[in-house]
């Protein structure tokens, strides 16, 4: 708690008190779902509606974009600029909000880690910037925690990196040699690690080798962006499409003013770049912005009071059944989101976890939940992708499929 | 290099009748000035739908689709399969999916051919030591875009000759590569070059991306045996910017995708694709298919030829109308000065349109005396008048 009020007064210091406010309308705007225009694609297509329980998970389409986010995209659709201006200006007013040297929108978190990552390998340097992926004389191990190996390190050898794995401060001081290009992070800090932040952080600076933090799954709330930078990692990068509620292609890279710059040369829309092939649109553009200057003004008082709605509806629908148990509650983490965790006695309804996900996935409306690995394999619901309204029409499938198997 | 690059823009070709676009989508939308707030300027694009200038203007049905995108979530898995299917039905293609973009489509493609569902190699690239990692490509149509080809890992053989072709073929040999709409300096014809792929049982990919419209282009490449062939998505298509598609075979676009996104450990999980830009490049194929081409180009041809009457009543200042024949739609007018009247090159007098208030963009060739073109692609209503009165201002000041 003590923690959050710090991070709150960092955010006053830098935004404006009216972002700050957190009541503003467009924030606590949680539009029915949406009524298609004209044509209703998804029924053309045969593409089966569903209400997403689970989360802001890419292969769900990711985060419910906020109406403004929506709205600059449409904007920005509607309207060229030249693009290098555009990734100027938006680039600077990121930074002056999450009080930063510099920073991009990239087309997402992973593609952010693959440009920092190319960007300490090349520094600028136009033939090696050319010469990617192959690493012959460039710069190219990328020392990380054993505990820091993940799924998405995957995006660090996409440029070219190799992987130096170490323990100790002792095992970086060991490794770091004239092939070292980054020191890399994972965060949330509840994945667990044997050297801190902080001693990495200080330790990448007294080696002079430029850190890189993997922030991406940190946020709600945003002023977390701003805490993240605040840590004093060379770059840190962020998914713009979960946590952040912008567009699902969108994500950002933040940091030292030359590392971002040569972040950049990197990527599209220089031709030659290893990046190319990672476009952001203008509407991305801008609409990662907007996003960010959301999330950092929304108050989480109000976010929490939203999903608990959400979650109480669902309740109601179950609360009768014999043997469901139900709670609500804040992850563990210093990713502030709330979720709701259903349990039920097997031997009154006869269902294991993976035949409840799968019996609510054959509904018509679809329910997708997901079982959490953080917290031993449970079913959490969660309301960050959740209409005012699909709550109820969710707790009523779930009470169906119970019922079913009573 | 520069040359070639001069030559491939010159092919860029697309249309956008701003006479038909409907401005209700921006009137909606237009509650907060953001580009002014963020003192990014307006300007006027006599050039045409470069992607460094954001790209064509989408199809206001475009527009609409992304929103109903962006507002009613799908499961990706489903949308692409959907929409994949969608595309192929539309365009003739046995498969389909949508990429990020041209280059998106060149680099999954070569990781498709390269790893050929082999989960290991797969997560290996752009590491493609021990296996089929050659691309051959003809040395005249090495190109500013063949950088993607090297992005996961394939090294690029040079040909010049069907022979060569034939003597380079070898186990390590994962793609044939050819570059569309460069009919040039092409030493080998298409047809030639698909037969001699299918007779050796090798892929061959083909860069398409700037070749529509017309239209009839896809429909005839992909009825020419190439078994993947990739689109630009926010150019001639009018689709979103950070869009392609990549066409072909059914078992190489499976494998392109699974080295795609959203794929946690694919090469390309960086390479992300919004379901607003998934729908919204459907919707652009669908609305290409049935727009009247040629009505489009007489609107741009009457633009060019206004400029081009107008800047022609200057002394020493002439004009010519180009009007390429079917492999680009896109016509334009070269401005031809006399360089003893008017003391200026092409690059200053970019410079200086760019320079102007309202900024105008537009090509200079910077290896001729004297000579800018201007295209009507991108320019909207009253446009065309601002640019040829600001050129004949600098060509007389210059005088």
């Amino acid at each position: 708690m003590a923690q959050r009020r710090t991070i709150l007064q960092i955010l006053s210091s830098i935004l404006p008190l009216s972002l700050l406010s957190g009541t503003s309308a467009c924030a606590q705007e949680h539009p029915p779902p949406a009524k298609p225009p004209g044509r209703d694609y998804y029924q053309e297509l045969g593409v089966k509606p569903f209400i997403n329980a689970a989360g802001a998970y890419s292969a769900l389409g990711g985060a419910r974009m906020r109406p403004q986010v929506a709205d600059a995209m449409r904007y920005a659709a509607t309207r060229k600029v030249k693009m290098r201006e555009l990734h100027d200006a938006v680039g600077q007013r990121i930074a002056e909000l999450v009080g930063s040297e510099s920073a991009m929108v990239t087309s997402g978190a992973t593609a952010a880690m693959v440009l920092g990552t190319a960007a300490c390998m090349t520094l600028g340097d136009e033939d090696k910037m050319q010469q990617l992926p192959d690493t012959t004389g460039i710069k190219d191990e990328i020392i990380i925690q054993k505990k820091h190996r993940y799924t998405y390190d995957r995006a660090l050898t996409v440029a070219g990196g190799r992987f130096v794995e170490v323990e100790t401060e002792d095992d970086v001081r060991h490794v770091v040699n004239e092939r070292t290009a980054m020191m890399f992070f994972l965060k949330p800090t509840h994945i667990g690690d044997n050297i801190p932040a902080d001693r990495y952080v200080a330790l990448a600076k007294e080696l002079v080798i430029p850190s890189f933090c993997d922030a991406a799954t940190t946020t709600p709330p945003g002023s977390n962006v701003v805490a993240g930078v605040n840590e004093g990692f060379d770059l840190i990068c962020y998914s713009g499409g979960k946590g952040l509620r912008g567009p699902y292609s969108a994500g950002l890279l933040i940091g030292r003013a030359d590392l971002v710059r040569y972040a950049r040369q990197n990527a599209a829309p220089n031709d030659v770049s290893i990046g190319r092939g990672m476009k952001v649109s203008s509407e991305e553009y801008l609409g990662m912005l907007v996003a960010l200057e959301a999330s950092l003004g929304i108050s989480e008082e109000a976010d929490f009071t939203y999903k608990r709605n959400r979650f109480n509806n669902i309740i109601e629908q179950v609360a009768d059944l014999p043997g469901v148990s139900t709670r609500v509650f804040v992850s563990a983490s210093e990713t502030n989101e709330l979720y709701l965790d259903i349990d039920w006695d097997p031997d009154i309804i006869r269902l294991n976890r993976q035949q409840f996900i799968d019996a609510l996935r054959d509904e018509t409306p679809a329910v997708e939940v997901r079982l959490l690995l953080f917290s031993g394999g449970k079913i959490h619901l969660s309301a960050t992708v959740m209409d005012d309204g699909q709550d109820i029409i969710a707790g009523q499938v779930i009470r169906k499929v119970m019922l079913e198997h009573s | 290099m520069k040359t070639n690059r001069r030559h491939f823009l010159a092919g860029l070709s697309a249309i956008a009748p701003l006479s038909s676009f409907s401005l209700k989508a921006s009137a909606e939308a237009a509650t907060l000035d953001y580009f002014s707030n963020l003192g990014v300027r307006p300007f006027i694009n006599a050039i045409g739908p470069y992607s460094s200038l954001g790209g064509a203007e989408m199809w206001p049905e475009v527009i609409d689709a992304m929103d109903y995108a962006i507002k009613n979530k799908a499961r990706m898995s489903d949308l692409h399969d959907a929409v994949g299917r969608r595309i192929a039905e539309l365009t003739g293609a046995e498969a389909a999916m949508v990429t990020a973009g041209a280059t998106c489509g060149i680099i999954l493609g070569t990781a498709a051919c390269m790893t050929l569902g082999d989960a290991e190699k797969m997560e290996r690239l752009p590491d493609t030591s021990g296996m089929a990692n050659e691309v051959i490509i003809l040395k005249s149509q090495r190109y500013l875009y063949d950088r993607s080809i090297r992005a996961p890992g394939a090294k690029l053989v040079e040909v010049a000759s069907a022979a060569d072709i034939r003597a380079a073929i070898n186990p390590s040999t994962a793609m044939l590569f050819y570059l569309l709409n460069r009919p040039d300096d092409d030493t080998i014809e298409a047809p030639e070059y698909v037969a001699i792929a299918k007779e050796h049982g090798v892929p061959i990919l083909c860069d398409a991306a700037t070749t529509v419209p017309p239209i009839a282009n896809l429909k005839a490449t992909v009825a020419a045996g190439f078994d993947l062939i990739c689109y630009s998505g926010g150019k001639g298509l009018r689709g979103p910017y950070s869009a392609g598609l990549l066409l072909g075979r059914p078992d190489l676009i499976q494998f392109a995708r699974r080295n795609g996104s959203p794929n946690h450990r694919a090469y390309g999980r960086s390479m992300k694709v919004a379901p607003e830009e998934y729908l919204g490049m459907m919707v652009a194929v669908e609305k290409s298919m049935t727009f009247d081409e040629e009505a489009e180009y007489q609107r741009q041809l009457e633009i060019v030829n206004a400029m081009g009457s107008d800047l022609s009543t200057m002394q020493g200042v002439e004009t010519r109308t180009r009007t390429p024949g079917a492999e680009a739609r896109e016509p334009y007018i070269e401005v031809h000065w006399d360089t003893d009247s008017y003391k200026i090159t092409p690059a200053t007098v970019k410079q200086a349109l760019r320079d102007g208030d309202p900024s105008i963009e537009i090509r200079a060739l910077f290896l001729s005396d004297g000579q800018v073109h201007l295209t009507a692609t991108m320019l909207k209503e009253g446009e065309a008048e601002i640019v040829s009165s600001s050129l004949k201002e600098i060509l007389l000041a210059s005088a």
